[in-house]
């Protein structure tokens, strides 16, 4: 059984870590002279911070460290200033197609409707579908070029 | 033959392989050993181990000071683990004293040449909160200063002292039982 006298064990460890004040410090360090059990308690922590300053080792894991960076290199191409510019260019060319393709296939699709339109579609759903297919074909080609951008420019 | 941390790192962002081997070498055990104190599973520790260099590696170029490669390095770590942390809760051993998983056992012993004594250790640091572990496991590693441990775990140097001693205080308390086989 501990002594009433005895110091919590939060003081004791406490004062393993140095935290503890002079006068503290002092009277725990006596009281650990001529008492058993917390020398036992100590003995425990001394155990437990000889564990825990233990270092592990990984054994050799430098060639894998290189040989996997080699590899992250050979797929991904180094970055530098040109990366950005050539993305934004890329965006820009990709409007600008998309904007003169729309209005190429508005013309198409105008000139369809105007010959091939059967009699029972009125003005406004010829109106509709030609809108949505715009809008279908401006998004596919947005796609496809964004895709075929990231493959050569890294973002 | 001296090791010039600075030299070290200015050659590996250059692409020298030699550099960067050396700076592996030279830091692998205390990322492994944060690793590992994190999770607690050798195969994952090993993974998060080589990732971090690598991901060092990678953006060596956004290291303004190569002084600080240490404390970033740490980061990076402590990164990778956290996530890893997040992802797989399930699996982690925080439950491994009722259930103690034999496997793992094994692995413990395994990777620290077989003591039964840090097999508890583990198990009981496992029961802390990661920052809890972190801070012990950096201030028990030799050579980090307060300053340096504040940074990596993320809390303010004052606050390094009083954390240190509540987390070590708890991990005292996950140990009770184990009194004479820690001291056997
Ligand atoms: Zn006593």
């Amino acid at each position: 059984m501990k002594k009433n006298s005895c110091p919590e064990i939060d003081k004791l460890i406490a004062n393993r870590l140095n935290l503890l004040a002079d006068n503290e410090r002092r009277s725990v360090e006596n009281h650990l002279l001529d008492c058993p059990q917390c020398q036992k308690l100590m003995a425990i922590e001394s155990e437990i911070d000889k564990e825990l300053s233990l270092n592990f080792d990984p054994r050799n894991i430098e060639e894998m460290v290189l040989i996997r960076l080699r590899l992250i290199r050979e797929f991904k191409p180094r970055q530098s200033w040109i990366s950005p510019v050539l993305a934004i260019l890329n965006s820009i060319l990709i409007m600008v197609i998309v904007f003169f393709a729309g209005i190429l296939l508005t013309e198409i699709w105008m000139k369809v409707v105007q010959y091939m339109t059967p009699a029972f579609l009125t003005g406004k759903s010829v109106t509709l579908i030609s809108l949505m297919s715009i809008i279908f074909l401006s998004i596919s080609i947005l796609f496809g070029f964004r895709k075929i951008g990231l493959k050569y420019i890294n973002f | 033959m001296v090791f010039d941390l600075v030299e070290l790192v200015n050659k590996s962002k250059n692409g020298d392989e030699d550099a960067m081997a050396a700076i592996v070498t030279n830091f692998k055990q205390l990322i492994f050993t944060i690793a590992y104190r994190l999770i607690g599973d050798y195969d994952m520790s090993m993974d998060i181990c080589q990732e971090t260099f690598i991901k060092a590696f990678q953006n060596l170029d956004k290291l303004k000071n190569p002084e600080k490669f240490k404390t970033w390095l740490c980061s990076i770590a402590r990164n990778l683990a956290y996530d890893r942390l997040r992802e797989a809760t399930k699996i982690l051993p925080t439950n491994s004293e009722q259930n103690p998983n034999p496997q793992e056992l094994h692995m413990v012993e395994d990777v620290v040449t077989g003591s039964r004594k840090r097999v508890i250790i583990q198990n009981a640091l496992n029961k802390l909160e990661p920052r809890d572990r972190l801070l012990l496991t950096l201030y028990y590693y030799q050579n980090f200063s307060i300053k340096e441990i504040a940074e990596i775990v993320g809390i303010t140097p004052e606050n390094v002292k009083v954390s240190l001693s509540r987390a070590r205080i708890k991990l005292r308390k996950e140990l009770q039982g184990y009194e004479e086989e820690l001291l056997s």
